[in-house]
Order: structure tokens, then sequence, then C-alpha cells
């Protein structure tokens, strides 16, 4: 492992940083909590930030912080699974340069959908504001220790792993449950030609 | 790395907040409608290759699964559909012509010098530089006669 300094990545990875805080951004409008400023990308640390009122709500404050981790999640799927399955299943001589930006954008995303610190310790100013004894309580404890975890695990690239696991790991999920495949053609057929490069079934 | 969205309460309670006009809700800036509207058509583009390429990697399992059970003929067809989708995939061409080799092989004991399964082997793995693994693959079925055309072989 070798250290690149936060900025860098921030610069290489400028489109997740700009999802991340426009979902916070996105977050905050849908709970109607009120927001002040915007810094949807700079050069510095922190490398984008919003500005808003106090939430009070710990279901509010979850979703404002824990916002981005589904939406950089989930178009970091959608976005590097094309690109990442012709490199990695079907070892594509040719990589097309619409490739690229998809896998470019994906992986950026997957990166910066973690939580961030400030993010964290928001939902944790919250936690102790709430009932302990509550569903809601234990199952935010939870996911903040587990996001706490993997801020932590930064140093040793796992928001990198994390993006690489969202593009190949749920489309594999995916296709465990999806029917095998057979060729129906050869069932019905007793001849295969080959004729000006493909293949033909044939019954006689 | 850290993206912030912080309202640190401690010191953000003694502000005022209604002192200051909050942003419009739903409204902004035009340059992050600009990238908001390339990462939604990157988006579409990549949700609408999803199903194709989702299910030419699955595929490309069940392909390997169906030679790895002896369903030659079975398995080849299948790396010939994953080609379809991308006419440039190594893997395919690869499973594609050790598939054809092991049809060879049948084809050679039913009618010897017959050699219409090896030819298609070779034909797929034309302009193909094999890794030592691919090579170990092929060479696993392949018909000793045919080492003599490949060249550079590492092993």
């Amino acid at each position: 492992m070798f250290f690149i300094p936060g900025e860098f990545i921030s610069l290489l990875t400028f489109p997740g940083v700009i999802v991340h805080e426009i979902a916070h951004r996105f977050f905050c409008d849908i709970t109607g909590t009120l927001v002040y400023h915007v810094s949807y990308f700079r050069f510095g640390n922190p490398s984008g930030f919003v500005i808003h009122r106090p939430v009070t709500s710990l279901t509010k404050t979850f979703l404002i912080s824990v916002g981005p981790l589904i939406i950089n999640s989930v178009l970091c799927a959608v976005l590097a699974f094309p690109a990442i399955s012709l490199y990695w299943f079907l070892d594509s001589q040719t990589y097309p340069w619409i490739f690229y930006i998809l896998g470019w954008i994906g992986i950026s995303c997957g990166v910066h959908a973690f939580p961030s610190e400030g993010d964290l310790n928001c939902i944790e100013k919250s936690l102790e504001q709430t009932n302990k004894d509550s569903l809601l309580y234990m199952v935010v404890a939870i996911i903040v220790s587990l996001l706490t975890g993997a801020n932590a695990l930064r140093i040793i690239w796992f928001d990198f792993i994390y993006a690489m696991f969202l593009g190949l790991i749920i489309p594999l999920i995916i296709m465990s449950f999806m029917p095998n495949y057979d060729v129906p053609q050869l069932k019905k057929t007793t001849n295969i030609i080959f004729e000006n490069n493909n293949f033909k079934f044939s019954k006689e | 790395m850290d993206n912030k969205k912080t309202t640190n309460n401690s010191d953000q309670q003694k502000i005022n907040w209604d002192e200051y006009t909050p942003l419009p809700r739903h409204r902004y800036p035009f340059f992050i409608i600009l990238l908001g509207l390339i990462v939604i058509s990157c988006a579409t583009y990549a949700f609408m290759l999803f199903p194709k390429y989702l299910i030419a990697s699955k595929k490309i399992q069940d392909a390997y699964m169906a030679y790895r059970h002896e369903h030659y003929l079975e398995s080849f067809f299948l790396y010939q559909e994953v080609l379809e989708v991308d006419p440039s995939s190594k893997a395919a061409k690869i499973g594609g012509a050790e598939t054809s080799f092991a049809l060879g092989r049948i084809e050679e004991e039913s009618t010897p010098g017959n050699n219409f399964w090896n030819s298609i082997a070779m034909r797929q793995l034309t302009k193909i530089t094999l890794d030592s693994h691919q090579w170990t693959r092929i060479k696993k079925v392949m018909p000793q006669d045919f080492e003599q055309y490949f060249g550079n072989k590492r092993v």
C-alpha cells in the first residue's frame, strides 16, 4: 500500500465527490431540512460540504448522512458493471472509450460512497439524544459502527475495494439467481452446417 | 478525501439560523445540473448495456460449466452467442477453441482424418496472445501436431 494525498484522489475522482454532495443536498431537500451553503467540489479537505440547519430527528440525520452511501453505491454498481464485465468476465481485446468513462464515473461514485467522519459525527450526536432502547437506535448504532470501521480502513484503500466490489459482486449475485442458459436449437436439430462463417441448424 | 456534510450541533446551536437565507429547495447551479445530466445519461446508457453484458457474463460461466460437464456442443454455441455480443472477447474465443478441440477429438474417433472442429478451433485462436494458463488449457485438448502453428509460446 502506498500513500497518495486525499486531495489528489478527490481531484481524480471528482464526479464521485459532486454526486456525494448532491446526495446530501437531495436528502436535505426531501426531508425538509433547510440548506444554507453547498460546496460541491473544492481542492482541499473536505473536498465538499453541505451546511444545513441542525436536525434533531435521528431518522432525518441518518438519511441525510447516509444518503450518499445509497445513491453513490447504486450509481457505482450500474455504471461500473459494463466496464468491469468487459474486462473481468469477457476479457475483451477492444475497450471502447465510453467504457473508460463509465468505469471512471462509476468507480468515482463508489469511492466516495461512504459517509465521512463529519457525517458520522452528526449521526452519533443525534444518537446521544435518542432513546437507547429503541430498535432504530440499535440499527443505526450498528450501521454507524460498521461505517466507522469502513472509514478507518480507507487507509488500506477500502473505498476502492468497495467500489470494485459493487461493480463485480452485485452482478455476480444477480447472475447466481439467473437461470442457466442452454442452446434450444441443439435439441431440435439433427445437422449443423457451417456456412459463410456462421453455423446453421437444420432438421435434415 | 473527506466529503463533509457537517453541522456540528454544539457549535451551531449558538447560531441564529433565521439570520441566514436558506437555498431554495431542489434548485441546483447550472454546472451541477449539467454534470447531473451527464451522469444520468451515462447511467441510462450503462443501464441499457447492463442486461446485455450480464447475460453475456452468465453465458460465459454456463459455457464453461457445460464444457466441464462434457456438453461440448452446447458449450461451443454458448461461447458463439457471447461472441455475438462482444466479438473481441478473448475469454469466449479461448473457451470456444477449447471446446472445438474437444469436439475435434470426438470427431477424430468417429471419422478419422476429418479436421472440421480443429480448424474451427484454430480460426478462433487467430491473432490471440495466450497467457501461460490459457496455453495450458488449450494444450490439454489440442492435438500435438497443432503446436507448430503457435509462435513465441512461453510455458
